[in-house]
């Protein structure tokens, strides 16, 4: 039971996250709107009305659950209520697509150009050859090609180059914990030639309703892998959060282009365990959850088929796809030319130790940009220690920046350890327990729709984004220094 | 009796070992030696805050205290707008205007410690100035800190993230701070690691001025 209740402590927090965010990201659209506009009931006001409605729902259900009145036997009815509150959540989302967006921060390309550049593909974005990403605020996580048609244009300029485009949730926009998600997006792009060599694999694949199936699905493994090789657990972090807490379908489901999310997390689980192993054990509680919400969905499966219709594919679900072949399947990408040119040097027992020492750093809204350990440092036992060996005192303040990567696992294991609270009883800039805490924050009050509630629930999400996007730019503007010093101490030798 | 070996302002062997004992004080990141003096270098973060100058004739704080009281946030809505430029692009400060922006670093200074924030000579003789007679920072500080813009130069200056812009002299008291600012006493901008607004209108002081100011509109309307 207790897993269970885990879940759904997890579940409820999420969505309400989630809709801090959405409510947030809605009042900052309606602020910026023309003031005559304000004056009429417009869409944003509806879209804020609805979600508020659905906080009030969740208010009371979740009220109940924290309560310990919640006897075993109900547990499929909250099941039940969760997924169909994500459902709504997600079609309240979709809704903003109705709404002007504006044109997301360039923290996004940042994150992305500097991971390829950590990872050694510098210049794949903004290179010589560049590769056309955009990326727009959407309802979800996609990536298109899209040629844009110009009439008279072809006759003048030539045929355009493709548009690679990428959309992140218009809410989420400011969640770094979830961007790894885009770079699985955009992985699409920088793969291309490990996911044309992979289809030419399958030709060995005999049956041909596999090799079809497989060949489909390869540009989402391939993407899978590049991501999980980039940024380690915290892609795995941020796609199991999203297959266990935000979509409302089962995860046993397969479709036409995409591989079912259970399988893709098991060949992720899998294939990380393989490469760092240390990592893993952080993300126990997560992936616990995980599978309690596949066990669950294990229980009713049919039943929730006539009640939700989110089983529009029921064929593909019968049809369960075998695990080994997949993972087969990814061995023989792994080992193709093709995917080891683009490979960054993968995550191993250092880089465990060095994430789990910066995790401790981001707490009270500490930076971790800086990589120096007091630990290895000479100890200087006074001020005359330090006046007697000035020069080098001094030069050991040098550091360098942390990798991306690093930082975001380090905050994906700070966000599953415990919380800090400070005296006020605050969470204080890195907390965690995250979701136990905030869903109790949020069962508090009864006017949990009241501004200055969500304002206090902004502050304690805002607080830890802004901790982790503060570290990423901090790494990003020092990255800058630091490849000046090393073409100046080039130039000098 | 105070110890005389305390309450003065700190040498740059002092401030070298505080940050490599990384108790007293904390400056992070920090990326070349070069910064650390007798005083230490600051560098620009990437957010700005600017006021909407295009919709509202003034500011005036005992409306904004009331109005806050309902929802503080849509006061910070009204009056201001966060930039975050591309940190590899620039923010561009013309002459006259003034904005908020941040430091890069994240410094922390422990209850004995204070610190007063200057601009550095170089872009001072530009006209760029870092604050408007707000150069304390209290003994406890934990955050960013942050900068008040301005150009009273007579050329627009591109602020580039990542350029040293401040110096922070720090110092130490003669006794700890009773109580340092941060979570025992009511402090407003404590523990923020981007740009904040302004605000004086949350301030003790206003609670009373806007009952005064209420009692005074009955009496003048009644």
């Amino acid at each position: 039971m207790d897993e269970v209740r885990n879940l759904f402590q997890n579940w409820f927090g999420q969505l309400v996250e989630r809709i801090v965010r959405l409510d947030q990201y809605l009042s900052e659209r309606k602020a910026s709107a023309p003031t005559r506009v304000k004056l009429r009931r417009n869409i944003v006001s509806e879209l804020l009305s609805s979600l508020h409605q659905l906080a009030e729902e969740l208010h009371e259900k979740a009220t109940f659950f924290l309560s310990d009145k919640s006897p075993e036997s109900r547990r499929s009815l909250y099941y039940a209520f969760v997924l169909e509150a994500t459902g709504r959540y997600r079609r309240l989302h979709a809704l903003i697509n109705y709404i002007p967006a504006p044109w997301p921060s360039p923290h996004l390309e940042l994150f992305l150009t500097k991971v390829l550049e950590e990872g050694g593909l510098e210049g794949s974005v903004h290179g010589q050859e560049p590769m056309l990403c955009n990326t727009l605020l959407s309802a979800d996580y996609n990536f298109s090609h899209i040629l844009v048609p110009i009439a008279g244009a072809s006759a003048v300029v030539g045929q355009l180059p493709l548009q690679n485009l990428l959309t992140v949730p218009s809410a989420e926009k400011d969640n770094p914990l979830m961007w790894p998600n885009l770079l699985h997006e955009l992985a699409h792009v920088i793969g291309q030639e490990v996911i044309d060599a992979a289809q030419e694999c399958l030709t060995h694949v005999k049956a041909p309703q596999i090799r079809s199936i497989l060949g489909r699905w390869t540009h989402e493994i391939v993407a899978d892998l590049i991501a999980a090789d980039y940024l380690g657990p915290a892609y795995f972090g941020s796609f199991v959060t999203f297959c266990t807490y935000w979509v409302p379908q089962s995860p046993r489901l397969p479709t036409t282009s995409h591989p079912a999310p259970d399988k893709r997390v098991e060949y992720l689980f899998h294939y990380l365990n393989q490469q760092s192993p240390d990592f893993i054990t952080a993300l126990k509680s997560l992936y616990a959850d995980y599978q309690t919400r596949l066990q669950m969905d294990h229980e009713d499966f049919k039943s929730r088929n006539s009640v939700f219709d989110a089983y529009r594919d029921t064929r593909a679900a019968d049809k369960p796809f075998p695990l080994e072949e997949l993972r087969g399947f990814v061995s023989e990408i792994v080992a193709l030319p093709e995917f080891k040119k683009i490979r960054p040097r993968t995550m191993n027992v250092n880089d465990a130790l060095e994430v789990q020492a910066l995790a401790r750093y981001l707490k009270e809204g500490q930076l971790i940009a800086s990589r120096r350990d007091n630990a290895i440092l000479r100890d200087y036992k006074s001020v005359e220690d330090v006046r007697k060996d000035y020069r080098n005192a001094l030069s050991s303040l040098q550091e360098k920046p942390n990798d991306v990567r690093l930082i975001l696992n380090a905050a994906l294991i700070r966000r599953l350890s415990d919380a800090t609270v400070d005296r006020r009883g605050k969470n204080s800039g890195a907390p965690l327990t995250f979701h136990a805490k905030l869903l109790d924050d949020y069962c508090k009050s009864k006017e949990i729709v009241a501004s200055k509630r969500l304002m206090e629930l902004r502050q304690t999400v805002n607080n830890l984004d802004s901790v982790i996007s503060k570290s990423m730019e901090a790494t990003t503007v020092m990255a800058f220094y630091q490849s000046y010093q090393q073409r100046q101490a080039r130039a000098g030798e | 009796m105070a110890d005389p070996n305390f309450g003065r302002i700190l040498s740059d062997a002092e401030v070298v070992y505080y940050l490599l004992k990384g108790e007293k004080i904390v400056v992070t990141p920090l990326l070349d030696s070069a910064q650390v003096k007798s005083t230490i270098d600051l560098r620009l973060g990437t957010d700005f805050v600017v006021k909407k100058m295009d919709r509202f004739t003034h500011l005036d704080p005992i409306t904004l205290h009331r109005v806050q009281k309902k929802d503080p946030e849509a006061v910070l809505q009204i009056y201001d707008v966060i930039k975050r430029p591309d940190p590899r692009s620039s923010f561009i400060l013309h002459p006259k205007h003034f904005a908020l922006g941040c430091t890069l670093e994240y410094v922390y200074l422990s209850p004995e410690i204070g610190g007063i924030l200057e601009g550095r000579s170089s872009w001072a003789r530009e006209g760029l100035n870092v604050h408007s007679t707000a150069g304390f920072i209290h003994p406890g500080h934990r955050g960013i800190i942050v900068f008040e813009l301005s150009n009273s130069g007579s050329h627009p200056i591109p602020l580039h993230p990542g350029m040293r812009v401040a110096q922070l002299l720090l110092y130490e008291l003669a006794n700890s701070t009773e109580l340092p600012y941060g979570p025992d006493v009511a402090a407003k901008y404590t523990k923020y690691v981007a740009t904040n607004f302004g605000r004086p209108w949350e301030d003790w002081e206003f609670a009373c001025l806007a009952e005064s100011a209420r009692s005074e509109d009955e009496k003048h309307y009644s």
